[in-house]
């Protein structure tokens, strides 16, 4: 038995009530057309039909019919009873925020608006589900299609979905909308073709153990946003999973203001006790261990217990921000997986087959131009091989691997909005 | 007859002094050699470079020696693909060596000091955030530490070291203790240019001994904040004022350009805290600026190692090699928009930048001229 088409959807325009621009879609990948319950579309939902189009419509209320799929608020989204689809709103069209365009001198990293983060906590704690990411280009602003790629390779790098939909200018010029579909469609079928590194788990040695729901979520959200920023790769952890998620970790971080339930607690001292690093608020109850030396910022108290530590902020947890950046120093890093040099508008998602022997790198540049400086990628175990795949690629190309005295380096090729480096050890 | 004045004293009193600075400031030889890579031949390189001075032991033995290393900017931040070792920063080959060396010449204890831009992250992480192993660097000698004099660390209070002379921005600067508790000090430059002060070299590396707890932009106005936050444009432009319970401006009429301030804010803390030895790494670096944030900015090179005593000649020595005139000011290439550094530290007294006065040991410069500006 076949596993069932993939589903590329695409919000289609209200005004777009002329059957003959579904000529725009001949040769992507798009076959599922998302339309509003409008009388007026008819002969467009007809005229896809016969080309062998799906139609649907999204709905915020319960679905009445099979079409019809229903969009969320992200931060309402319900982990425990998921559908076959999950279709979250509240995303944000992927960019290098306004305010931090360009280059800021020395030391500059521009912030970034991503929905890679919300994509790899929906695929952990939904593994049965497609996930949509519904958002729409920003209005009033020239979008290139370069802009559209990078809402592509965002979702898609991440293991979720874009549900395609177009700007008003786009829609208004028909010409300008079928360069944008074009590239839509090439970066889909990218993706469709890599679709085995989807299977591969994410190369981490840092955990964050979450209710994500409640009052916690937010603050847990925004820690793996932040995370991401950092180029410090995260797993997500369940608290319904066992002690096997955190083999190969490092360290954990447990945001929750709520203290962890006595099972959660023991698993989590557990890892410490035999050599890992447990980050949490100050509602931890410290029953064990002995004080050991101060965090840079002073402030965390570190606890030493078997062969680990403990650090247990003395704040709760207001900003995430800072929780990235002490948990990146609490866990040091000599234990960094991946580096990049010149990639302050890029986020990377760093996964690998099971056995390790076959990795890949995404590279997602946010500024969707090629850098004024060459990007490097550094990572500490030493790939023998590596090729080099650029968005749109038919083939790869073989990249050069320097050793390093952390690993090994990989010069990359300039890129606007998406590479991806795929290693073998 | 052994001599109980400091050198900071001997400054003091030299400054003022109606005598041409030009003639009467200290000179001290340079040393000069070749030394195309970071691989093997760099450590007989440093060994003979430190050898044409004297030799190291008569320096360091049995002292504790501060290293000031020059890891300017972001450590994710490289010119092109090329290691920051190659461009902006002293490469870490160097430093090992050099520590190894020194640790070979009886050195008791080596400190590794940077103040890495707005954080407080210890400086074996910066590094690490580079692809530099500290590890190696702290096994090149037998008591290596290192220390990031961004802030106070875990250190009780900040230690003030006046100007002598007074001072021609600020009287006297508030720094990390690290800074005193050492017995000699060495800055680890590199060869470069600098967009503010024309090159940057073992005296401008010494801006970077200023703590951004007080120098820096989020430095609040009444005492040192605890951790660093921002770059150092109050010494640029003049636009804020340190901590009130830290040394302020003596002329705050004085004018408000980087090209005026800089060069004497550094001429200043190398007169208040002086240099011992200076080293210039010149194997491989980058011309156009001081980091690959400045346009135009291109590899380069040189394939030589520099060093002296004497950080004013040592400066005037390099500068000599970039192909530009030590004895150039303000107009003249490199100092089109500045006032020349090494002019200041003469007439503080600290040395001499006139190449006629300053004897250069192993490579003439003749020799081994890299323009920097074809």
């Amino acid at each position: 038995m076949g596993s069932a088409p993939e589903r590329f959807p695409m919000r289609w325009p209200a005004r777009w009530r002329d059957p003959s621009l579904l000529k725009l879609l001949a040769d992507t990948p798009i076959n599922l057309l998302l339309t509003p319950a409008d009388p007026g579309l008819d002969a467009v939902r007809r005229e896809a039909r016969r080309m062998g189009l799906t139609c649907g419509e999204l709905v915020t209320a319960q679905p009445s019919r099979p079409d019809q799929i229903r969009i969320r608020p992200r931060s309402e989204l319900e982990w425990k009873a998921p559908g076959a689809v999950v279709a979250a709103s509240e995303c944000v069209w992927p960019s290098i925020a306004s305010e931090s365009a360009g280059s800021a001198g020395p030391t500059g990293v521009p912030w970034v608006d991503s929905n890679g983060w919300f994509a790899q906590l929906a695929r952990t704690l939904m593994p049965e589900s497609e996930i949509w990411l519904v958002f729409d280009p920003p209005g009033g602003t020239v979008l290139r299609p370069e802009s559209y790629a990078l809402a592509v390779a965002d979702s898609e790098a991440f293991g979720a979905r874009w549900v395609v939909s177009l700007d008003e200018q786009a829609q208004a010029e028909t010409r300008l909308a079928a360069r944008i579909i074009q590239v839509v469609g090439d970066a889909l079928r990218f993706f469709g073709r890599h679709r085995a590194w989807s299977g591969y788990v994410t190369c981490a040695v840092l955990g964050v153990l979450s209710d994500y729901s409640g009052e916690d979520r937010h603050m847990a959200e925004e820690i793996l946003n932040l995370l991401a920023r950092r180029h410090l790769p995260f797993r997500v952890l369940r608290k319904t999973d066992g002690k096997s998620q955190f083999e190969g970790l490092k360290a954990i971080i447990h945001p929750d203001a709520r203290p962890a339930a006595r099972e959660i607690e023991q698993r989590l001292l557990d890892f410490v006790r035999q050599g890992g690093l447990l980050i949490a608020g100050p509602g931890w109850r410290v029953r064990e261990g002995h004080r050991g030396p101060e965090d840079v910022h002073r402030r965390f108290d570190v606890f030493l217990l078997g062969k680990g530590r403990l650090a247990i902020a003395r704040e709760p947890f207001s900003d995430p921000y800072l929780v990235a950046l002490d948990a990146h120093l609490l866990l040091g890093r000599r234990h960094d997986l991946i580096r990049l040099w010149n990639g302050g508008s890029l986020n990377v998602h760093y996964t690998a087959e099971r056995d390790g022997k076959r990795a890949v790198v995404q590279l997602v540049n946010y500024s969707t131009r090629r850098p004024a400086h060459q990007v490097t990628l550094g990572l500490t175990t030493r790939y023998r091989r590596a090729w080099y795949w650029e968005l749109g690629a038919n083939k790869p190309r073989a990249l050069e691997v320097r050793p390093a005295s952390q690993g090994v380096e990989l010069p990359l090729p300039e890129f606007a909005v998406y590479a991806a480096v795929e290693l073998e050890a | 007859m052994t001599s109980r004045m400091t050198r900071r004293e001997m400054l003091g009193a030299l400054v003022g002094s109606a005598v041409s600075p030009r003639r009467t400031a200290p000179t001290a030889p340079v040393s000069v050699v070749r030394c195309r890579s970071y691989d093997s031949e760099l450590r007989p390189a440093l060994e003979r470079l430190f050898d044409q001075l004297g030799g190291l032991g008569r320096l360091v033995k049995g002292r504790t020696v501060a290293i000031k290393l020059n890891l300017t900017g972001s450590p994710t931040y490289r010119l092109g693909h090329r290691p920051l070792g190659m461009a902006q920063w002293v490469h870490e080959n160097v430093v090992g060596v050099v520590v190894h060396l020194l640790g070979r010449a009886g050195a008791r204890r080596i400190r590794l000091l940077e103040s890495p831009w707005s954080t407080a992250e210890p400086l074996e992480e910066y590094m690490l955030a580079a692809n530099w192993d500290p590890q190696a660097l702290a096994n090149a000698a037998p008591v290596v530490e290192f220390e990031n004099t961004n802030y106070l660390g875990r250190r009780k209070a900040y230690v003030r070291f006046p100007v002598p002379g007074g001072g021609s921005i600020y009287p006297a600067y508030d720094l990390n203790p690290a800074y005193q508790e050492c017995d000699v000090f060495v800055s680890l430059a590199k060869l470069k240019e600098h967009a503010t002060t024309g090159v940057t070299l073992s005296m401008k590396n010494c801006f970077g001994i200023t703590p951004c707890t007080i120098y820096g932009d989020g430095a609040p106005e009444d005492e040192p904040g605890p951790f660093p936050r921002g770059g150092r444009t109050m010494f640029h432009h003049g636009h804020r004022r340190p901590p009130k319970s830290c040394p302020q401006e003596i002329d705050p009429s004085s004018p408000r350009e980087g090209g005026y301030r800089v060069p004497r804010i550094v001429a200043d803390l190398v007169a208040a805290r002086p240099i011992d030895l200076a080293i210039i790494d010149a194997v491989e670096s980058m011309a156009g600026g001081e980091g690959p944030w400045i346009r135009r900015s291109r590899p380069i090179s040189p394939g030589l190692l520099i060093a002296g005593t004497n950080p004013v000649c040592t400066d005037a020595v390099a500068t000599a090699l970039m192909g530009f005139d030590p004895m150039a000011d303000r107009g003249t290439p490199p100092f089109e928009t500045c006032d020349n550094t090494m002019r200041l530290g003469e007439d503080l007294g600290i040395g001499a930048r006139d190449l006629s006065r300053i004897e250069v040991r192993g490579t003439p410069i003749q020799e081994a001229v890299c323009r920097f500006r074809a």
